[in-house]
């Protein structure tokens, strides 16, 4: 009975049945192209969006250290994105209006303030009471400052934050418990 | 009625369960609370290690090795009595891992033993010095796997994860790898305690962040500073014949005398051989070893013929037939019996 109906199949049946695989496979090719190179969607490309202010930065507070390019470099360029652009780029940990102004990290803090804040954390802290960590001030800000929601623990958007600390803290020269001169 | 009845026994008992479960959770973490305010019982090295460094609670703190050596006084900030708690716990966790000083070694080290599986090994053991290894005139010295250094340079990338590697989960590597155990939660005192001891480390040594220091790791020992060392190989392989050999084989292979005795087994490390030698439940059929290991759990041969065996790239794991005075059985087939 199937040999009697393949019979039947008109001969352009065949040919398409050969190609098929093939037009399966350039689509799925043809997708992972245009993600890579043309959708601009984040999760698809490694590169971090170049935001104002970052070349300036990178010089100014010798980022080349770490290397040109490379994931921990690229880690600090997204902290320093979340840091000043904080609800383009954390945008769902933050919570606003249209009534509300756009705070970022910035809006309270210095990048050596941060820095400063990162040797120093790891402590005791008597309000809470108990022993605080530099990526728990990280997740109090979003919940608390910023009046959002909290990340997890290693959240892209707590983990840059900190390397971006890490980077300045080195610019800076910074050892454990350094105090700053407001300190 | 009945039917009711049954349902209403069946929802109490679930949350007889859960709230059970609940009490635990709160007894355990009381417990904890308790464990963090109790003063903390010091090891002799951390006694010394920390005394010399003088911890103790203040606003600031000022390292006596750091004035010692440059004769400057560096002010940091202090510590509370709850942070020298938590140093000092994790000095006596790198110091005696297992807790074999310790009176209770699930109060004075969080049980850290759980961790580490099928051996005494401490972290002290790689991470020389309680962390922090120095000459006698107070000079660090290169590849000691100082912690402190290992702090500053934290969150960096890492080979063999392919990740930017937090502090915290190269202590889990520890466990996992080093001790050949289990992962501690990223947020369980074992770690925090010794970043917290880590941390104090690299303040009591003035060290930058993210600066690179000979001490951080072994393959910063330079290869003629090995080949000056020629007696610490001597040395070494008395000590290695004395307390090692009998599990990982005179060529560190995993075929020592012991060897199908021990639980885990013992780690063959020879590249492209069966991963385990005693058991050899995963030889790769792609590995070279397959067609000659037969790799039965037990076997056991001379050594002199393991030696042979270790020369021959192919059947590194395994002695061949004449050694065993058998015919091998399927080469390198699960063979776990």
């Amino acid at each position: 009975m199937d040999a009697a109906r393949s019979h039947e199949r008109p001969s352009w049946y065949a040919a398409a049945a050969r190609v098929r695989g093939l037009a399966a496979l350039a689509i799925i090719i043809a997708f992972l192209l245009w993600a890579h190179f043309a959708s601009g969607i984040p999760v698809f490309h490694s590169d971090v969006s170049a935001e104002p202010g970052w070349e300036a930065f990178r010089s100014g507070y010798g980022v080349g250290y770490f290397g040109e390019d490379g994931q921990f470099v690229r880690a600090v360029q997204n902290g320093y994105n979340l840091f000043f652009h904080t609800h383009k780029y954390a945008a769902r940990f933050t919570r606003k209006s249209a009534a509300d102004g756009e705070n970022s990290c910035a809006s309270c803090h210095t990048v050596e303030q941060l820095a400063y804040s990162f040797v120093n954390s790891d402590r005791f802290d008597p309000k809470l009471g108990a022993r605080v960590s530099f990526e728990d001030r990280v997740r109090r800000c979003y919940a608390g400052s910023i009046d959002g929601f909290v990340p997890t623990v290693y959240e892209p958007a707590v983990r840059d934050i900190r390397l971006l600390a890490r980077a300045v803290a080195h610019h800076l020269q910074l050892s454990e418990g350094a105090l700053s001169k407001e300190n | 009625m009945p039917q009711l009845a049954g349902r209403l026994a069946k929802i109490a008992l679930l949350l007889l369960a859960l709230g059970s479960l609940y009490a635990v959770a709160l007894h355990k973490h009381a417990q904890r609370e308790e464990i963090r305010k109790a003063a903390v019982a010091l090891t002799p090295g951390c006694t010394e290690k920390l005394g010399r460094y003088g911890l103790a609670p203040g606003k600031k703190y000022a390292s006596s090795y750091v004035m010692e050596r440059t004769g400057a006084r560096v002010e940091l900030r202090g510590y509370s009595e709850e942070d020298v708690r938590a140093i000092e716990r994790g000095c006596n966790i790198i110091d005696d891992s297992q807790g074999a000083l310790a009176t209770d070694p699930w109060r004075e080290r969080w049980n850290a033993k759980r961790f580490i599986r099928g051996n005494h090994v401490s972290c002290d053991h790689c991470h020389r010095g309680i962390g922090d290894l120095q000459d006698a005139s107070g000079n660090r010295l290169p590849g000691s796997n100082s912690l402190a250094a290992s702090w500053t340079m934290g969150d960096m990338y890492d080979r063999f994860t392919g990740l930017l590697l937090p502090y915290e989960m190269r202590q889990m590597q520890c466990y996992i790898n080093s001790s050949n155990g289990y992962k501690p939660n990223v947020a369980d005192d074992v770690i925090r305690d010794v970043t917290a001891y880590s941390r104090f480390l690299s303040a009591a040594l003035d060290l930058k962040i993210a600066n690179h220091y000979e001490e951080q790791g072994i393959d910063e020992i330079p290869a003629s500073a090995t080949l000056k060392q020629g007696d610490d190989y001597i040395r070494g392989e008395v000590l290695y014949n004395e307390k090692c050999q009998g599990c990982h084989g005179l060529q560190g292979i995993g075929l020592g005398s012991t060897a199908s005795w021990s639980r885990p087994p013992s780690r063959d490390p020879t590249p492209g051989t069966c991963s385990r030698a005693t058991t050899s439940t995963s030889c790769p059929r792609s590995s070279p070893a397959s067609s000659a290991a037969t790799c039965r759990r037990g076997r056991k041969a001379p050594s002199s013929t393991r030696i042979a065996a270790t020369s021959r790239s192919t059947s590194a794991t395994c002695p061949g037939p004449r050694a065993t005075g058998r015919a091998p059985s399927s080469p390198c087939s699960s063979s776990s019996s």
